[in-house]
C-alpha cells in the first residue's frame, strides 16, 4: 500500500495535459473553450478500465508520450494510439489495466499508430480544478496541472482508489485506427451550408483533404482546393458588415468541431478552439466523427462523410454505451 | 569495419534540412556528425522540433527530401560508423 | 434585415446557431443577449451553455436531454416572450482605452504578414481605401470618434467584439485571406463592420491599426477589474479609444507591469435604447469626422 498519493514526470513528452471528459463546459461565451480530449472514445475507456467513471481526470499524450514514476501502488490503463507502453522497460498491453508498484517507471515512446494515446490511473489525477474542470488550455496557460502542459520535475496528484487489474477492451468496442492514412470523418451539414453553392458543397465533400503540419489542439488546418470552393449568391451579395471576402460572415459562435471556412482554407476548430468569429461554418464534425481527428496524423487524408443530425446523435449514444463497462472482459 | 545505422523520425509532419529558407543545410551528405548533433526538423502542430542524430559518424546519404512529409518509424538518414 | 422567424441552423449533434437577422445593429444584439439571459434564468434542460453574438446565439445542448425539435420549440416560444428591445434601460460602464493609432508593432506584424504569407495593401490604407477616406489620418479621426458597444465576448478568452455607435464611425473591413500566424497582444482591428482588441500575442483574421497596453485579461488578476472574472469585459460595456504616443504607450506599459496602472472606467451611466434610436435618428451618417 501507499506512499505519497502521486507520480512524478521524469520525461514530459510532447505537450502532454491533464484533461477530463467533457471539459470546461458553461464559459464558451467568455471565449473559453472545453479543453478536454481529442479522442474522447479512447480516453473514457482508459478510464473505465481502471475503475474510474468515464470523464475522470487522466493524461493525454500527443505523438511522444511521458516517462512517470509512480510514488504509490496503483492500476494504470493506456489506450488510443499505439505509444508503445513499458513498465520499467517491459512492454505492457494497451487497452488493458494493469498493476503498478510503488517506484515503477511508465513510459510511453512515439506513436506507432495514431497520433495520441492515453494514461488513465485509479482514482484519477487530483489537481485542482480551474473554472469547474482539470483540462487543460495550454496555449492560455490555465487549467491542468500549474496552468499547462506536463513539465519535467512535476508531482502530480492523483485519487484514492483500487483499481482491478487483468481487464481489457472488447476487441469490437475499440476505435479503428486506420493504417492506409485514410480518415472516412462524419460531417454534418450547417450552419451555415447554405452559402455555398451545390457544387461548392459537392468539392468539400469529394476531396480528399491532407491535414496539414500546422495544425494542433486550436485548429486542424485542411490543405487543397480550397481555393475553389464555391458559393451560393447569399455569399456574394450582401450587406457590407459582413466583410467581403465570400466566406465573412457577421461574427459568429461557433459549434467546436465546425468546419470553418477561413478564407480559403478549411480549418477544423477542435478542443482549443475559438468559440466565434467571422468565417462560415458550412459543416461540423459530431462526436462520433470527432475522435478520429484524435489519431490523425500530418500528411494523412481526411475525407468528409455528410450524416443527418439524427444519425449522429444516435450514433454519440451508441458511442456512450461502448464506453462503459459493458465493454471490458478479463484478460 | 563501417557499419551503417538509420536514424528514424520519431514524429509525422515535414521534414526541413535547414533552420531557416535563407539558412544553409544542418549537415550534408558526407559531414561527419556526431550524437546530438541535429540534423533538421519536423514540423508538427505549429511547431518545429529537432531531429537529433542517436549516433556518431558520416552522413552516407539523407532518405527524406527537404520539405518531404515523413511518418514515426521511417528512416531520415543513413549514418556510417567506423 | 430582422428576420421575421429566427433560423435554427444545426452544428453537428450538440449544437444549435440561431440567427435573428442578417446585420449589424442593436436590437439583433439584444435579441441574442436577451435570449441567453433568460435561458440563464429558466435553466432551460438539455442547455449547457450559450454564446450570443451580433446578430445570433449559439447553444451547446446535450441531445440525451432534449431534442433538436425540442429545443427548436422551446427556443421559439423564449423568444416570443422577449421584451421589446425599446424599453430597454440598463447600466452600461464606459472604458477608455489610450491606444496607439498607426503603431509600429502592428506595422511589423503586416509587415511580415505580406512578407511570408500573401501580399496586400497595409491594412490602414486599405480601410481608408475602401471606405472612401481621405487618409490614414481620417481613419484615426473616425476611428477613435465614437463609443463602441461590446456586444460579446469570444474567439480568446475576454475578447470583445464590438460596434460603433455612432453611424457616422462606421467602416467596415474583409477579413485576412488566409487568416494571420500572429498578432501583437492589445492589437486593435477591425472586420467586417466589428472593432476588436486582442486579449493576447494570437493569430487572427482583422485588419490591424492600432495597439493598447492596457491588459484586457489576467489569470493572475492583479487588478480590481479583474474581481468577478479574469476577463474584463461584460456585453454591454462601452469602450472609447484615445489616441496616444508611443510614449505614453510605453509610460501605460511600466505602470501596468509595476501594478500600479489605474483603469479608466466610469460606472455611474445608463444605457437606454429609445434615447439611442431617437439620437441616431438626427445623425446624418454620411458626415465622417
Amino acid at each position: 500500500m501507499g506512499g505519497e498519493a502521486m507520480f512524478e514526470v521524469i520525461k514530459a513528452g510532447l505537450e502532454t495535459a491533464v484533461q477530463d471528459y467533457p471539459g470546461r463546459i458553461g464559459y464558451w461565451n467568455q471565449g473559453f473553450p472545453p479543453s478536454g480530449p481529442m479522442d474522447s472514445w479512447s480516453f473514457r475507456l482508459a478510464n473505465v478500465l481502471v475503475g474510474n467513471e468515464p470523464g475522470e481526470a487522466a493524461l493525454e499524450c500527443q505523438f511522444v508520450g511521458p516517462e512517470l514514476r509512480f510514488h504509490r501502488d496503483t492500476v494504470v490503463a493506456v489506450t488510443g494510439g499505439d505509444m508503445q507502453p513499458r513498465l520499467d522497460g517491459e512492454p505492457i498491453e494497451l487497452w488493458t489495466s494493469v498493476a503498478v508498484k510503488k517506484g515503477q517507471t511508465l513510459t510511453l515512446s512515439y506513436a506507432r499508430t495514431g497520433a495520441r494515446g492515453y494514461i488513465a490511473i485509479a482514482g484519477g489525477i487530483r489537481t485542482e480544478p480551474w473554472l469547474g474542470s482539470r483540462s487543460t488550455f495550454h496555449k492560455a496557460g490555465v487549467g491542468g496541472f500549474e496552468g499547462g502542459a506536463l513539465k519535467e520535475g512535476q508531482q502530480v496528484p492523483l485519487g484514492d482508489a483500487q483499481g482491478t487489474p487483468g481487464l481489457r477492451v472488447k476487441d469490437a468496442a475499440r476505435p479503428t485506427i486506420v493504417t492506409d492514412k485514410r480518415w472516412l470523418v462524419e460531417v454534418t451539414a450547417g450552419p451555415n451550408d447554405d452559402w455555398l453553392d451545390e457544387a461548392g458543397r459537392k468539392l468539400f465533400l469529394e476531396t480528399d483533404w491532407k491535414l496539414s503540419p500546422k495544425s494542433d489542439r486550436t485548429g486542424y488546418r485542411l490543405d487543397g482546393p480550397g481555393d475553389r470552393i464555391t458559393f451560393a449568391d447569399k455569399a456574394i451579395n450582401k450587406r457590407p458588415e459582413h466583410g467581403s471576402i465570400p466566406s465573412n460572415i457577421i461574427d459568429q459562435g461557433y459549434p467546436n468541431g465546425a468546419v470553418n471556412l477561413a478564407g480559403e482554407t478549411p480549418i477544423i476548430l477542435v478542443k482549443d478552439g475559438p468559440s466565434m468569429g467571422g468565417f462560415i461554418n458550412p459543416y461540423t464534425v459530431p462526436t462520433v466523427g470527432f475522435w478520429k481527428l484524435g489519431q490523425a496524423r500530418p500528411g494523412e487524408v481526411l475525407r468528409l462523410t455528410e450524416i443527418s443530425v439524427d444519425e449522429a446523435q444516435k450514433q454519440a449514444v451508441e458511442m456512450t454505451r461502448i464506453c462503459s463497462g459493458e465493454s471490458l472482459e478479463s484478460a | 569495419m563501417a557499419s551503417e545505422h538509420t536514424v528514424e523520425a520519431q514524429l509525422p509532419g515535414v521534414f526541413y534540412r535547414r533552420p531557416s529558407p535563407e539558412a544553409d543545410e544542418y549537415v550534408k551528405e558526407g559531414d561527419k556528425v556526431s550524437a546530438g548533433d541535429t540534423l533538421g526538423l519536423i514540423e508538427l502542430m505549429k511547431s518545429y522540433h529537432e531531429v537529433k542524430a542517436d549516433a556518431s559518424g558520416k552522413v552516407k546519404k539523407f532518405l527524406i527530401e527537404n520539405e518531404g512529409e515523413v511518418q514515426p518509424g521511417e528512416g531520415i538518414a543513413v549514418l556510417l560508423s567506423e | 434585415m430582422i428576420y421575421d422567424q429566427p433560423r435554427f441552423l444545426p452544428g453537428g449533434d450538440r449544437y444549435m446557431l440561431i440567427e435573428f437577422g442578417d446585420e449589424m445593429n442593436l436590437e439583433l444584439n439584444f435579441r441574442g443577449q436577451d435570449l441567453a439571459g433568460v435561458i440563464a434564468e429558466e435553466k432551460t434542460k438539455g442547455v449547457l451553455e450559450t454564446a450570443p453574438c451580433f446578430a445570433s446565439t449559439l447553444i451547446h445542448y446535450d441531445p440525451e436531454q432534449i431534442s433538436f425539435a425540442d429545443l427548436k420549440k422551446e427556443m421559439g416560444r423564449l423568444i416570443e416572450s422577449l421584451p421589446p428591445t425599446d424599453d430597454i434601460e440598463m447600466p452600461s460602464r464606459l472604458f477608455s482605452f489610450p491606444t496607439v493609432y498607426l503603431d509600429p508593432w502592428t506595422k511589423e506584424c503586416v509587415d511580415d504578414y505580406i512578407a511570408k504569407i500573401a501580399k496586400k495593401t497595409p491594412d490602414p490604407e486599405y480601410i481608408a481605401e475602401l471606405n472612401g477616406l481621405e487618409d490614414v489620418n481620417q481613419l484615426v479621426r473616425v476611428h477613435s470618434g465614437t463609443e463602441y458597444w461590446v456586444a460579446s465576448l469570444g474567439f480568446w478568452p475576454g475578447l470583445p467584439f464590438t460596434m460603433p455607435l455612432d453611424p457616422r464611425c462606421r467602416l467596415v473591413a474583409p477579413k485576412y485571406n488566409p487568416p494571420r500566424t500572429w498578432t501583437p497582444k492589445g492589437t486593435v482591428g477591425m472586420g467586417g463592420m466589428s472593432t476588436a482588441i486582442y486579449p493576447e500575442h494570437l493569430p487572427g483574421g482583422y485588419q490591424v491599426f492600432g495597439r493598447t497596453p492596457v491588459p484586457i485579461w489576467d489569470t493572475e488578476r492583479r487588478f480590481p477589474v479583474f474581481e468577478d472574472s479574469i476577463c474584463m469585459f461584460r456585453p454591454g460595456d462601452r469602450i472609447r479609444f484615445v489616441p496616444c504616443s508611443v510614449e505614453e504607450f510605453e509610460y501605460i506599459e511600466a505602470k501596468v507591469a509595476d501594478g500600479t496602472y489605474q483603469y479608466n472606467l466610469v460606472e455611474y451611466q445608463k444605457f437606454s435604447v429609445a434615447q439611442y434610436k431617437d439620437w441616431v435618428a438626427g445623425i446624418d451618417e454620411t458626415q465622417r469626422f
